[in-house]
């Protein structure tokens, strides 16, 4: 990494929003700084970590506010990482990279770099999570939001990320297809639902690695909404997630294959979900 | 088993590694651990395209670069046509590699080499060289290679020992024995089945790596991470047109070669650059060069026709192989022989029988040793096909294995018609414990209760299978090895031996044999190993040779020492040697009379008729006794999404006496899942450009901890008259189960047989749904 | 720039560039114990433990290490004795060529440091960021059970 002239610890996010403005776009800011070993843009040559700023945190207040470079090990063993929504992002966090990245990966990092194949973006897709971004001031974003803009070369500091709290009846559950054990996602299913007196009050399904970045789909969601949970709304739930991605061949897999997986991956989320919310099976 | 079995004091125990402490401990004990002043860093520049001339390459801007020591290019550098395969001289590989040549053969293949002060000033100057290509057409597979008109590879004037450049056919084998027809046609059951099977890369985790220096006296010093010490001090020899006398190769701990270090890879770049400047140089692969531009298995096609008669005894085994041997020929011949010598004599019943095939030039990453060396390949057809004929005669697959296979006191006429590259030698086999093996592997699976079931949980549905499989011992009347021993006053032993320990546990397994002739505990032995100007020659570590040849080597050193040992104690105890006993660190004669072997050494080295106690021996086997085993599987395929998941694996290998059994298993379970990785995740892709798509661990998957099934071997009680306390060997077979066993266990869960590996969820699915 | 890192005890200071890795680093300085395998964080071969943590040293910038506390191999012998995990491996079988030990032994002392009794399943995770490709893995997971079981009996 020659060409990196400057490595700058900020105490702060506002003296780390200070030094990225200063600096333009020779700057970088970094979490655990995994993705700019890997892929760094030509042209950086400052990195701006912002490990030191006061982001760490991971605290249960109104649902689940994690800091920007809380690392992925951290979220794990918080005791949000094992309650919330009976222990989502502890389970599905174990899945992500392998234990020495996630001690050093951050959810910032991760927002920042949105790889395709991303298990935690689904994820926070539907657990309908809100960004805290900071770019001169704070101000609250979708996930959603927060990627477009990053698509489209903003690049506001992620302060936090928020998580709200889980409605009574509400659970999560999480698929990921992937060749071995330590693999990024082939495909992966996040979905959520809030099912009360056997019918579904809120329902999102978002589906990743298509190869294309995960996005919620509507469709899919559609068809549970407002409906009972039997294994036939289940089955056109996932039918419509499968017809709903976009799906392409790579070196992974077929566009076709990768609809097969979304489908099954789609449905076995929806059965763990009714199995565990109490719905009728 | 025979009367020849002693209770052994330290072979047969699971001793700890001599070498493992200061691994544990991360000792700088390889090859990259080493710094000397003034080192220069060694770069490659590759080939971006498949197939070109090389009409220019203008290092001006690159020697311009500061810092820069040394450009290499096909201008000023030898002209040598050689062979990088690491094997005994004259090589069965074409003399078909220059050190930069004039075309270029596959992306990654050198062009240029840079030397400088540091790594980053190495790197910058290859971005400096500007190189002229004329593209030519590339050759992506061997359909390519073999059609009329298809470009010549190797179409250089001076090279060697290709079969018919001109069709690139590096090799071409027919061999026959009995009448095949005949055989087919006095055949019930006739079963055909054609498999195809992968590139795949051996991934070492340290890669190629040497570093040279000159010494004191100006010799050329090779430290260098490989199989073959010996053949790459000869091979750099030759190529640079250095006499051997000036070269001296170390080989330092080694981070694992599974064949893909049985090559002169690095090592004549490195040595020129020190042999102009005369300065050490360091040169390592990366990993991306390590899976591009390294080596790897060769992808074979395989079609294999059985017949047998309603009796289950075959009448005619056809085994036809093609096989894609890269852009240079080395191991080309060797490998495609092994797919049949290591196979067909396994099924000796068979009184006819062809082998035939072709290792034919392509455009594409270059193919060379990979453990099993084209046995594994070839008994993925082969176990298949007998699994599917078991079918048709209504018989227990194991059933029909025992009908078919090769026992102790039988020989195959296959022996002598194919050994590797030529001729064979012609054997009758004095230890087969494959019966045992089959049984006791049958009972552990839990064979009876679930073959055939289908037991369904969840979408997943489980399956057995099982195969069984023979390797090879070393390379009889060609391979040699040999063994120094001396004694010293403390009644250790200083054991030098060629034999050459990539992280299998040979320093240890060969110190075992010793101090076991010794008399002495294993401590006492302290191993100097694979240092030419030190130890003795060793052909290195291939065709699974250290503990059966080496170990033999080892054996009568330690042997003809020990009988120096008496005779010095027998002029000190004024007895016979007849009336001597060694044990226990002492010589006891008769009346209770007694020398400590520390006491001998005095003696000897100081006291009377004073000479060095000690030794020197090889061996050339005469025979390369089989190691046998049975492999059983239990899978679980997902129905909904084709995944394989591999429940339980169980080996039960015949290897002789285990020297050392701890070690014995370990090299069986990482050939298992080495295999398991070859069978389900691992496969090369190649774009249409003839470029590697996933050269890394990112996109090239091996199995990980967390994907280890269970995993049970089971070391069968066997002894070896020929081999050294009864030992054969064990560092390859273990690779050849999964693919074939795995295949049949997902025949048996689902119905459904697959052709080409690895079966990926993708693969196995569209099969379940009847589709290519 | 300079950097002030507690190695094995020992506080450091260094003089790096600012880009430079962790792994390079400590190689630099003369812990050959941490290993090269593939500089992208695929293999582990090169992990080392940061403030108690075991991550790819390919993968840290070294100046993140700046203040903190780090423990390659070579750090876990203590007056001569070997760490009950070394001493495990050893027993078990568990090094071959011993290319990825350090890193393995690395992610297990981290497991054990915080699990007493792990479950095969826990081993196997905290593993599977270490490649290796000579042993199989089955005995560095017995050889952890081995460390983890010896460790209750006799704690440090």
């Amino acid at each position: 990494m020659t060409g990196i002239r400057e490595y700058l610890r900020p105490a702060s996010i506002e003296d780390a929003w200070a030094e990225l403005s200063a600096r333009g776009e020779a700057a970088r800011p970094i979490g655990g700084g995994i993705d700019v070993h890997l892929y760094v843009p030509p042209g950086t040559t400052v990195l701006v970590d912002l490990t030191q700023a006061g982001l760490s945190y991971v605290r249960e207040e109104d649902g689940v506010v994690i800091g920007a470079t809380a690392t992925f090990t951290q979220i794990r063993e918080s005791t949000a990482g094992e309650s919330y929504l009976g222990g989502v992002l502890r389970d599905v966090l174990a899945r992500v990279a392998s234990p020495l990245q996630r001690n050093l990966g951050t959810v910032g990092g991760t927002l920042g770099s949105a790889h395709p194949w991303s298990d935690v973006i689904p994820l926070l897709l539907v657990l309908d999570a809100s960004v805290v971004v900071y770019d001169g001031a704070r101000r609250t974003e979708s996930v959603a939001d927060y990627l477009a803009g990053r698509a489209a070369g903003e690049r506001p500091l992620l302060v936090e990320v928020r998580l709200p709290p889980a409605a009574a009846g509400s659970a999560c559950a999480f698929e990921k297809f992937a060749a071995t054990g330590f693999d990024v996602a082939t495909l992966n299913c996040a979905c959520f639902a809030t099912v009360r007196a056997g019918r579904c009050e809120a329902a999102r399904i978002a589906v990743g690695g298509t190869p294309g970045l995960a996005v919620k789909l509507a469709d899919a969601e559609g068809h549970l909404m407002g409906q009972r949970w039997n294994p036939k709304t289940i089955a056109r739930a996932a039918a419509a997630a499968a017809a709903a991605i976009d799906a392409r061949d790579d070196r992974r897999a077929t566009a076709a294959y990768r609809r097969k997986l979304a489908q099954v991956g789609v449905a076995r989320c929806l059965r763990r979900i009714c199995a565990e919310g109490g719905g009728t099976e | 088993m025979t009367d020849e079995r002693r209770d052994f004091r330290v072979v047969g125990r699971s001793e700890r590694k001599v070498d493992g402490r200061a691994l544990v401990t991360g000792k700088p004990i390889f090859v990259a651990d080493l710094k000397l002043a003034g080192t220069l860093h060694v770069k490659i520049l590759g080939s971006p395209h498949a197939h070109a001339h090389v009409l220019r390459v203008d290092t001006s801007g690159a020697e311009a670069v500061p810092g820069v020591a040394c450009v290499l290019t096909r201008d000023n550098t030898p002209t040598t046509r050689h062979t990088t395969a690491g094997q005994g001289f004259p090589e069965p590989s074409p003399y078909d590699t220059r050190m930069f040549d004039d075309k270029v053969r596959f992306v990654g293949d050198r062009v240029a080499a840079v030397a400088a002060d540091t790594e980053e000033a190495a790197l910058a100057a290859l971005r400096e060289i500007r190189v002229d290509y004329e593209p030519l057409e590339p050759v992506l597979s061997i359909d390519d290679a073999r059609r009329d008109g298809a470009p010549q590879i190797h179409d250089e004037a001076d090279a060697r020992g290709i079969y018919d450049a001109s069709r690139n056919v590096v090799a071409d084998i027919d061999i026959d024995v009995g009448d095949l027809e005949e055989g087919f046609a006095a055949s019930d059951e006739l079963v055909e089945v054609t498999c195809e099977t992968q590139y795949a890369q051996h991934t070492p985790i340290e890669t190629h790596v040497v570093y040279s220096y000159l010494d004191p006296d100006g010799r050329l010093v090779l430290r260098t991470s490989t199989q073959v010490p010996f053949h790459v001090r000869r091979i750099v020899a030759t190529t640079l047109g250095i006499p051997i006398r000036r070269i001296r190769v170390i080989k330092p701990r080694v981070g694992g070669g599974f064949g893909a270090k049985q090559e002169v890879l690095l090592e004549d770049i490195a040595a020129l650059v020190t042999w102009r400047t005369g300065r050490p140089a360091f040169l390592q692969l990366s990993r991306k060069e390590e899976f591009v531009a390294a080596r790897t298995r060769h992808p074979m096609h395989i079609r294999v026709r059985l017949g047998a008669g309603r009796d289950g005894v075959l009448r005619a085994v056809e085994m036809e192989a093609r096989s894609n041997t890269g852009a240079y020929g080395a191991h080309g011949l060797t490998v495609l022989s092994n797919a049949g010598s290591k196979t067909l004599p396994l099924y000796n019943k068979a009184q006819n029988a062809r082998f035939y095939g072709q290792a034919v030039y392509t455009t594409l990453p270059v193919a060379g040793a990979y453990r099993g060396y084209g046995a594994t390949q070839a008994y993925f057809p082969l176990e298949t096909a007998m699994d599917e004929l078991a079918e048709r005669l209504g018989l227990d697959p194991i059933e029909l294995r025992r009908r078919n296979h090769i026992r102790a006191g039988e020989t195959s006429p296959i022996f002598v018609k194919l050994g590797e590259g030529r001729e064979g030698v012609s054997q009758t086999l004095k230890s087969c414990e494959l019966e045992r093996c089959l049984e006791v592997g049958a009972q552990r699976i839990g064979w009876q209760e679930k073959r055939g079931r289908k037991r369904r949980d969840g979408s997943w549905v489980h399956g057995v299978g099982m195969t069984v499989m023979m390797q090879g011992s070393g390379i009889p009347q060609i391979d040699m090895a040999a063994a120094t021993i001396k004694m010293n006053e403390d009644a250790s032993f200083n054991l030098l031996i060629g034999a050459t320990d990539i992280g299998t546990g040979s320093d240890t397994v060969l110190a075992q044999i010793a101090a076991e002739v010794l008399g002495v505990p294993l401590d006492r032995i302290l191993v100097t190993s694979s240092d030419t100007d030190v130890t003795p020659f060793d052909v290195g570590a291939y065709a699974s040779s250290t503990t059966y040849v080496s170990g033999k080597a080892v054996e009568r050193a330690a042997e003809r020492t020990r009988a120096q040992i008496l005779d010095v104690a027998a002029a000190a105890l004024a007895a016979d040697v007849s009336e001597l006993t060694l044990a226990d660190g002492a010589v006891l004669g008769p009346n209770g009379t007694r020398i400590s072997l520390s006491d001998v050494c005095l003696r000897a080295m100081y006291a009377s008729d004073q000479f060095q106690i000690g030794a020197i021996a090889s061996c050339v086997p005469s025979e390369s006794p089989p190691p046998f085993l049975a492999n059983f599987a239990e899978v679980a395929v997902d129905t909904e999404t084709g995944r394989v998941r591999v429940v339980r694996y169980v080996a039960a290998v015949d290897c002789g006496t285990p020297i050392n059994p701890r070690l014995a298993e370990g090299q069986m379970e990482g050939a298992i899942v080495n295999g398991i990785g070859y069978a389900l995740t691992e496969e090369m892709l190649l774009s249409s450009q003839g470029r590697v798509r996933n050269p890394s661990w990112f996109d090239y998957k091996i199995l990980g901890a967390l994907d280890v099934p269970p995993i049970e071997v089971i070391l069968v009680d066997s002894y070896e008259p020929t081999g050294p306390m009864g030992a054969k060997s064990i560092g390859e077979i273990g690779i050849n189960g999964p693919i074939p066993t795995i295949a049949n266990a997902i025949y048996d869960a689902v119905g459904v047989r697959l052709w080409r590996s690895p079966f990926t969820a993708e693969r196995v699915l569209a099969a379940m749904r009847g589709r290519p | 720039m300079t950097i002030t890192v507690t190695i094995n005890g020992s506080l450091r200071t260094l003089t790096i560039d600012p880009g430079d890795r962790l792994l390079d680093v400590l190689r630099r300085e003369g812990y050959m114990g941490v290993k090269v395998g593939c500089r992208t964080g695929d293999c582990g071969a090169c992990a080392v433990l940061l403030d108690g943590r075991a991550v790819n040293s390919c993968l840290v910038f070294a100046a993140k290490a700046d203040r903190a506390d780090v423990v390659t191999i070579e750090g876990l012998e203590r007056d001569g004795q070997l760490h009950p995990v070394q001493e495990a491996f050893l027993d078990e079988g568990a090094v071959q060529c011993g290319y990825c030990t350090p890193g393995m032994v690395i992610s297990a002392v981290d497991l054990l440091s915080r699990t007493a009794d792990p479950t095969e399943e826990e081993i196997r995770e905290a593993l599977s960021g270490n490649l290796c490709r000579c042993t199989g893995y089955v005995k560095q997971i017995q050889a952890v059970k081995r460390a983890a079981e010896r460790m209750r009996r006799d704690p440090r």
